[in-house]
């Protein structure tokens, strides 16, 4: 008994340890070409393991992350087949071939997971190929199970209406609901449609059906799916904005509670949604990120964005906004004032398309190769109007900050060089301490992959030695050209250039 | 018409597809987001006439159309027929200037 005790005990004070130990921390997944999965840390953005996804992925694909094993299921093969990836190990432990025989089936984005881990969903749209022709197939769901490994066949199939892009399992996993242009609810045990949403069907008086331009999912830590939904009050005149209205649609995974709420007329275009778990937030992309209060239906706050973005999700808490999709960029936003909190562009800028963002939980500490390299995550245009920043504050320390440990930096015409930060320290002190107002203007920035030149214009009011002279108070504007070589986000290599006859000659007048 | 008679099966597919009874239902494009049926802007003019709602920059929503057969005219139809447009160009807006034209594939 005493020994079963102390077993007991010891399990007890293993688990707790266990518990202490987990450092759980947020992640942001996507996709981008051409068969890379991208885990990027929520905090700063930088890439923490990238994912070579087998198969033909060009194209975009769907992300479906499994919370209760830490796995994430994509597709490829040009939509044919399934693959289920530890998030951890980066180890494939899932796959399904769709395509059997003459048949050949895609899915086209429709795909969840069970809450448990064990039952996958998967839209399928099947075609037999014919000698001379194509047979159009009713839709499905398949179901399978997720631990059948790599050779996994479908349990189970479900008739299911055509036209759906979105999947999403209730929460209690008895219901899947079906998002396209009109979205179903569809009883797990029975595979019959037992509920429809009407958005494309909807009979509202003096107004269009509902269009929805695609799904983007990004329901796992809000439980409410949400997409925009566009119309036309078919009573206004067609000239008047106030005839094209913005709504969005809500359905909630744990109640099944669904509405359409409007909020805005149609000025501002919207890709995606998404809830925050922070009830009413709802928070839409493309060319503005825009920030709705799904309560009141209308729409509080709305920031310009610099590209478009296709799709956003939140944080889990709900107090970032991550937005990402169509191009190679990745921001973080505050949720309240719609600050850009970090900005990324991904490794060789691939494109993201279609990609859905998905927020996942991982333990940092059991990634297998976390990725902590200076990737050029950034586009060096930011980096160099940051680093234009800390000069024109006089930050020392902010200056050296852009410097790789080992670097060279010249300044040709006063013939200064520097190889260390201490060397490079001296020279930006005795700068700031000869030229007190000294200011940098960029006028153009010419940049390539791993390298920027800079046109700009030095300004200030100089004083000390210069050739063997002494001046004083010398106001000077000189346009100056700097090469500026890059590895990943540091620089390796500056050298300057600029007239150093515009400064004399001042001092001679 | 009535002067020939199908000689293959492709031919006698044809002619029964003549028939009003016989013509299949008219399926609808799987993607929610199909070409013809949103109004989803354009490269030349967004929704209400004007250029605010285009894409910025335009490269960055080639793929984003390509990929989901989104617009299946306007770019490569990449999941039917030309899944290798844009193969080796992972960055549209540094790489358009490689994207081609597709150009039908030769009957075999």
């Amino acid at each position: 008994m005493g020994a079963t005790m102390k077993n007991v005990w010891f399990a007890i004070l293993c688990v707790v340890g266990f518990v202490a130990e987990v450092s759980a921390k947020e992640f942001i997944l996507t996709s981008a070409r051409p068969n890379k999965l991208f885990l990027l840390d929520a905090v700063d953005g930088r890439v923490a393991k990238t994912y070579k996804v087998a198969g033909q992925t060009i194209g975009s694909w769907s992300i479906v992350p499994s919370k209760a094993d830490g796995r994430v299921y994509v597709t490829t093969n040009n939509h044919e087949t399934i693959l289920g990836i530890d998030l951890l190990s980066g180890q494939e432990v899932f796959r399904a071939n769709l395509s059997q025989g003459d048949k050949r089936v895609r899915s086209i984005y429709g795909m969840d997971v069970s809450s448990d881990g064990k039952k996958l969903y998967v839209h399928v749209n099947p075609v037999r190929l014919k000698r001379d022709s194509l047979e159009v197939m009713d839709n499905q769901v398949l179901v399978f199970d997720t631990n059948s490994g790599l050779d996994s066949v479908a349990s189970e199939a479900h008739g299911v209406p055509r036209r759906i892009q979105g999947l999403m399992v209730s929460s209690d996993d008895k219901s899947l609901y079906l998002l396209g242009r009109d979205y179903h609810q569809m009883n797990l045990v029975t595979g019959r449609i037992v509920r429809d949403f009407p958005v494309g069907s909807w009979q509202v008086a003096a107004r269009s059906p509902g269009e929805v331009g695609g799904h983007w999912m990004s329901f796992e830590y809000s439980d409410i799916q949400t997409q925009a939904v566009y119309s036309v009050h078919t009573d206004r005149d067609p000239y008047s904005p106030t005839a094209y209205q913005t709504g969005v649609s809500l359905l909630n995974r744990k109640t099944g509670e669904f509405k359409t709420v409007d909020f805005e007329y149609t000025a501002d275009l919207i890709f995606a949604t998404a809830a925050s778990s922070r009830t009413p937030d709802v928070f839409g992309v493309y060319n503005s990120l825009v920030k709705i209060d799904s309560n009141a239906g209308k729409a509080v706050k709305r920031v310009p964005l610099e590209a478009t973005y296709y799709t956003v999700n939140t944080s889990i808490n709900g107090e970032e906004v991550f937005i990402g999709g169509g191009g190679c960029k990745v921001a973080a936003h505050d949720a309240d004032s719609l600050d850009r909190i970090w900005g990324r562009d991904l490794p060789g800028c691939a494109d993201q398309s279609f990609s859905w963002l998905r927020v996942v939980d991982l333990d940092e500490e059991m990634i297998v190769g976390l990725e902590r390299k200076e990737f050029k995550f950034q586009s060096k245009y930011e980096l160099i109007m940051e680093y234009v920043d800390a000069w024109n504050r006089h930050d020392v320390e902010g200056v050296l900050g852009y410097f790789s440990t080992s670097f060279t930096f010249e300044d040709l015409p006063m013939g200064m060089s520097a190889r260390t930060k201490g060397e490079l320290k001296k020279i930006l002190e005795k700068t700031f301490q000869e030229v007190p107002d000294f200011s940098m203007i960029i006028e153009r920035i010419h940049e390539g992959d791993s390298f920027v030149v800079t046109e700009w214009l030095q300004k200030g009011t100089a004083s000390g030695e210069v050739e063997g002279r002494y001046i004083e108070h010398i106001p000077y504007q000189v346009k100056t050209t700097s090469v500026i070589e890059f590895s990943g986000n540091k620089i390796v290599r500056l050298s300057d250039n600029w007239d150093k006859e515009a400064l004399m000659s001042n001092a001679k007048k | 018409m009535k002067h020939l008679r199908a000689a293959n099966q492709k031919a006698k597919a044809i002619e029964q597809a003549v028939s009003p009874q016989e013509l299949d239902e008219v399926y609808a494009m799987q993607a929610v987001g199909g070409c013809s049926t949103t109004t989803d802007p354009g490269w030349e003019v967004d929704p209400i006439g004007g250029v605010a709602s285009l894409c910025q920059p335009m490269e960055a929503d080639l793929y984003g159309c390509a990929d989901p057969c989104w617009w299946p005219a306007q770019v490569p139809d990449i999941v039917g027929g030309y899944s290798d447009w844009g193969k080796g160009v992972d960055s549209a807006e540094k790489g358009w200037r490689e994207l081609d034209v597709a150009y039908p594939k030769p009957v075999k």
